[in-house]
Order: structure tokens, then C-alpha cells, then sequence
């Protein structure tokens, strides 16, 4: 069983325990990966949560694609920059649906990340919509303002530094049963 | 000039776009990752067809899912059809979004205010 001990090698290293109520993706990642993250992701969501509203379950996977297609770009422009190792989660915990992205980012990119998240968080709700049609036409990225005109929902990022010069950014999206 | 006809796929939306009727018609889920690779063609043919124009042309938007690349790339195929609008030729967006999507619905909202094109809203089910 060489191949399930290395995956449990490789879960145990990055604490992620097997659940049967969720789907998870670890390894590198190019866009056609993250499509292939994308299908599973759709048929996950709405046989496993086929109970809670299609409205709801839409926006749960417009959130899906939103962050994992923002991940899997990011690593597509910085190739080379940093080792592509990606983790991808979609969760049930009971009352939310969590997704979660982990990716490596460069020492460098630190910095940028943060400031475009700290501007995007720090925009008031009433003005997301304006903010939204700003981006539109003028060239900005629209993928963060989508995430927060979520209802319902909570949104982290933070940094983990592992070890010098490797830096993970981490971003979890909780969003309330029906309520989006 | 030949009738643009692309099937869905997974991530990508049908198109049907007939010069001869000036029916364009764009439906389905819209998260390719590479929304201007996907866009393209359609925006050159939509270049084309202006040069020679139906008497009437409706573009149906029927959009189940759209992602943030693929915003900017319709709000690109609009563009291309402005030029038409402004010079008085009938041209209308059709904009069908799923009962109770709020955020496709206002993706139309802005792009019509932006760029004044008359849309019409019609909510649908998928």
C-alpha cells in the first residue's frame, strides 16, 4: 500500500484528516486541473447538499469557481516564481457550506496580496455594488468584490509562513444554510 | 460570411449567432478559464457582422453562470455592437437570468447603464 502511505504522508504533513462530507483537491494545479476541481465541485454540491435551495447552492459554487479560478491563475502568471502546491476544500460542517483555498504565494507577492485584500475588506457594503461596476469596465479584478457582496457568510484570509521564503495564503468562505 | 455555431461544453455556453435574422443568441454556464480565448472568435465575428448588419439585431444573453473574466469579455461583445446602437439600427440585449439571481441580473444592470444599449429583462428557469 505504497500509494496510500504516501498520501497519508502528505495528508499528515498539512493536518488534513479524511472526512466523507467533503471534497478536497491537493497538489499542483493548472487551469485544466482546477476545470476538472470545477466539475467535481458542481456535482458535489448539488447531489450532496441537494436538500438546500438551487439559489443558494449557485451561489455557493459561483464562490467555488471564483476562488479556485483566482488560485489557479495566480499560479499559472507566477510560474517558475514558486512551487505550485495548491490545497482546494469544499465542507459541510452542519449548518454552513466552508471552501477553503490554500496556495503558495512568493515572498514578494506578500505585500500586493495583502494590500488589494485589506482595500477589498475595507470597502463599505453599500458601496460594493458601485465598486463592482468600477471593475467592470476598468480592468481591476472582480473575484474578491463577489465574495464580499456575499450575504450570510464569512470571509478570513491570513498568512502562514511554514518556513523562510514559504508562505502559504489561506482563504476560507463560510456561508450560512440558505442565506446568500 | 457563415452563421457562428458553437456547442456547450462543460464551462463554456452555446452560441448561435445567425447574420442572415440577427438573432444572436449566447446560453448557458459561462466559467471557461480562459474567458478571452473563448471570447475572441465571437467578438470577431460580432466585428464583421457590423459591417453588414441585419435590419434588427437582438442579442440573447440566457446566462446560468458567469464568471468574473467573463464579465469583462461580454462587456467587450457589447462594445463591439455600440457603434450599431448609436447609429440608430435596431439593437436590443435580451437579457435572461435565473429567477431570484440577483448578480447576473445586476451585471446586465451595469453594462446598460454604462454603455446606454436598451436591454430587456426576462427571468427564467435553467
Amino acid at each position: 500500500m505504497i500509494v496510500t502511505n504516501d498520501i497519508q504522508h502528505k495528508k499528515e504533513l498539512f493536518d488534513l484528516p479524511y472526512h466523507k462530507d467533503q471534497l478536497e483537491y491537493w497538489g499542483p494545479i493548472t487551469p485544466a486541473l482546477a476545470d476538472s476541481f470545477l466539475t467535481m465541485g458542481n456535482t458535489f454540491i448539488y447531489q450532496y447538499f441537494s436538500n438546500l435551495d438551487s439559489t443558494y447552492l449557485k451561489s455557493v459554487f459561483s464562490s467555488l469557481v471564483v476562488m479556485v479560478q483566482n488560485v489557479s491563475q495566480y499560479a499559472e502568471n507566477s510560474s517558475g516564481g514558486v512551487e505550485n502546491q495548491v490545497f482546494f476544500r469544499v465542507k459541510d460542517d452542519g449548518q454552513h457550506i466552508l471552501i477553503t483555498t490554500v496556495n503558495r504565494i512568493t515572498a514578494k507577492d506578500k505585500l500586493s496580496v495583502k494590500s488589494i485584500f485589506d482595500r477589498i475588506f475595507a470597502i463599505p457594503e453599500q458601496e460594493l455594488d458601485a465598486e463592482h461596476k468600477k471593475m467592470l469596465f476598468t480592468g481591476g479584478g472582480l473575484g474578491l468584490i463577489k465574495l464580499r457582496k456575499l450575504k450570510g457568510k464569512t470571509l478570513e484570509y491570513s498568512f502562514l509562513e511554514k518556513k523562510e521564503g514559504q508562505i502559504w495564503l489561506e482563504i476560507e468562505l463560510k456561508l450560512n444554510y440558505g442565506n446568500t | 460570411m457563415e452563421i457562428l455555431s458553437i456547442e456547450p461544453f462543460l464551462q463554456t455556453p452555446e452560441i448561435n449567432f445567425n447574420h442572415e435574422t440577427g438573432t444572436l443568441y449566447l446560453s448557458g454556464k459561462c466559467y471557461p478559464a480562459d474567458a478571452i480565448e473563448f471570447y475572441q472568435p465571437i467578438i470577431d465575428w460580432s466585428k464583421e457582422y457590423c459591417k453588414n448588419p441585419a435590419e434588427k439585431t437582438t442579442l440573447i444573453c440566457e446566462v446560468e453562470y458567469l464568471n468574473s473574466a467573463s464579465q469583462k469579455q461580454l462587456v467587450e461583445l457589447m462594445l463591439v455592437f455600440k457603434p450599431l446602437h448609436d447609429s440608430g439600427k435596431k439593437f436590443v440585449v435580451r437579457w435572461r437570468y435565473e429567477e431570484g439571481d440577483d448578480d447576473i441580473l445586476s451585471v446586465g444592470e451595469f453594462i446598460e447603464h454604462e454603455l446606454e444599449i436598451s436591454f430587456e429583462y426576462q427571468e427564467v428557469q435553467f
